[in-house]
């Protein structure tokens, strides 16, 4: 039961990153793990690690070749969020706020997920040794599905940046209301009709933008010429950017649309790729686009 | 006698002309783009190395531009973000409206004084061979009441105008008997406190003779911000924060979604019964 169950907490964890690789590449990258391999290698590589030891230990194979890769991966993630936590309490990790206003604002604290991998890995993992049978022949059919699974997963992976996948990989998705996409907890919690109270009410078109980028720059007047026209849902745009390069974009581009500035926390799970967009009616998320609105139709 | 003739009738020819230009003027129309510029205070005004406070300058958001008007420039200078450019105005181009608001004619013609640079913060330009540059303003630190908020950004009013407090919750907020005070702590750089600060002081304004209080306390940028000995005193990580004291007993704090409806949050942590925020 044990090994089932670390199975399916290492298979859930997978399908996250499998249908949004991009997301953990850019973890490893931020983690330094990418010390012998480009992040994108490690990251492929652990996905296929993940993907095989849960097929492995929900198929029943409780052999020490799996169990103790299967250990090591429990104790790296478990090293992962020890370093953050104790990073956090040193003061060694770094403010998330963009603009400044949210101070460290996290959506679980270092030290609760330390101890939420610890409770939910370790015993699982620990009953998984238990109760193995006596030597056995290898399980070669067994071990060639799970071969030929993880590679369709790698091969999925690759391909998911491509596939509309967008409401499937992100917490932004028709039927969502605005009031309920948030980050942190308890008085640090934040939410999107903070950020954006005017959602809350009438109808708007949302982007989310990276102001860095050329996208961001290229998408200026469209969104110019629809935010002066006279007709349609209003335009709002949300960026994680930090105050100086709001404030370079600003003058750089010209936007003739407001935007908002929110905790990189909050905009991350909305999101694959950006520009992303949405339109929210009276706080409802109606319709999601993968990259700018329809403006000519919504301009109606 | 004779030569006053010629001086009269070159003075009647003045005042003629004046009052036609001035039909001409409040008939000619306005701009269809360069118009309801608001004064602003966003900025600090320096012209070739020297502080002009009082220079005046507007901004229109629909047309994504800046018109600064000073006697340190013989024309106003219109400032677009639209273009990336500085261009200067005829000042008989520029009408000034009752409400206070600026527009351009629609005949105004615009001569480009080169393209703006920004550097770090500042945004600058040539005009007339000097070096203008808008300076965001200082950030407000330190204890300040709502005057000194609303001289140092004007714009705040526009925001508390529109925002419209629970008639029922703000009466009973009015007619609850203990001393309350609710002590907020602001970073004038912050864009949310921009969007959330006008409604505590429209809350100030409608709670006044009350016995609910309210003080302000402004926090440098980050991260100077979170080492304010203030700040650090009563734990303050993030903003905007109101810190609500009864009977100067702290008895909760306001942060993030609860300042959509301020008169809510504080009259819950005042202890009046009223349904959660949200």
């Amino acid at each position: 039961m044990g090994a089932v169950v670390l199975g399916l907490v290492l298979l859930v964890a997978a399908y996250a990153k499998l249908i949004h690789p991009e997301g953990f590449v850019e973890q490893i990258a931020a983690e330094k793990l990418d010390l012998l391999f480009s992040a994108r290698a490690v990251a492929f590589l652990a996905l296929a690690l993940e993907v095989a030891l849960g097929l492995a230990l929900v198929s029943g194979i409780r052999r020490l070749w799996v169990l103790i890769p299967a250990s090591l991966l429990v104790a790296f993630f478990l090293f992962l969020t020890g370093r953050s936590w104790y990073r956090e309490a040193h003061g060694l990790s770094t403010a998330d706020g963009s603009c400044g206003c949210f101070g460290n604002l996290v959506e679980r604290t270092p030290k609760e997920a330390f101890f939420q991998d610890l409770a939910l890995l370790v015993p699982a993992l620990g009953l998984a040794f238990f109760g193995r049978g006596g030597r056995q022949p290898f399980p070669r059919w067994r071990a060639a599905c799970i071969a030929l699974a993880t590679m369709a997963s790698l091969a999925f992976a690759w391909k998911a940046p491509d596939l509309p996948l967008d409401d499937l990989a992100t917490r932004l998705k028709p039927g969502v209301r605005v009031a309920d996409i948030c980050t942190g907890q308890g008085s640090e919690r934040v939410c999107l009709d903070f950020v954006l109270p005017e959602a809350l009410k009438g109808e708007h078109a949302v982007v989310m933008m990276d102001l860095t980028s050329e996208k961001a720059a290229a998408a200026v007047p469209a969104l110019n010429a629809y935010a002066t026209g006279a007709s349609g849902p209003s335009l709002w745009a949300l960026s994680a950017a930090e105050g100086e390069q709001m404030h370079r974009f600003y003058w750089e581009r010209g936007p003739l649309f407001e935007i908002r500035e929110a905790p990189p926390s909050l905009l991350k799970p909305l999101y694959r790729r950006l520009p992303r967009s949405f339109l929210v009616r009276d706080g409802l998320v109606v319709e999601t686009y993968s990259s700018l609105p329809p403006l000519a139709r919504l301009a109606g | 006698m004779k030569p006053s003739q010629p001086s009269r009738a070159w003075i009647a020819a003045v005042c003629l002309t004046a009052m036609a230009a001035s039909t001409a003027l409040s008939q000619a129309a306005a701009d269809s783009v360069l118009r309801d510029f608001s004064p602003t205070s966003e900025f600090v005004i320096w012209i070739a190395g020297k502080e002009v406070p009082k220079a005046e300058l507007y901004e229109s958001p629909v047309a994504g531009a800046y018109l600064l008007i000073t006697s340190s420039l013989a024309s106003p200078v219109l400032v677009s973000r639209r273009t990336g450019t500085a261009e200067s105005i005829n000042l008989m181009k520029v009408v000034k409206r009752p409400d206070g608001q600026v527009d351009l004619l629609a005949d105004a013609t615009l001569t480009p004084l080169g393209r703006l640079g920004v550097e770090g913060t500042d945004i600058l330009f040539k005009a007339e061979n000097k070096e203008v540059r808008f300076k965001p303003k200082p950030p407000l630190v330190g204890a300040h009441s709502r005057a000194d908020l609303l001289a140092h950004s004007p714009a705040y009013q526009r925001t508390a105008d529109a925002y419209r407090p629970d008639p029922s919750t703000l009466d009973r907020l009015k007619r609850q008997p203990k001393n309350a005070e609710v002590r907020i702590f602001f970073g004038s750089w912050c864009p949310h406190c921009r969007r959330y600060l006008p409604n505590a002081l429209k809350l100030e304004e409608l709670t006044a003779g009350s016995k609910v209080s309210f003080r302000y306390y402004g926090l440098d940028v980050p991260p100077q911000a979170w080492r304010d000995p203030e700040a650090v005193k009563l734990g303050v990580k993030g903003v905007p924060t109101a810190i609500v004291f009864v009977e100067g007993r702290e008895v909760g704090r306001i942060q993030n979604n609860d300042w959509i409806t301020l008169e809510t949050s504080v009259a819950r942590l005042v202890g009046i019964p009223v349904p959660a925020a949200r």
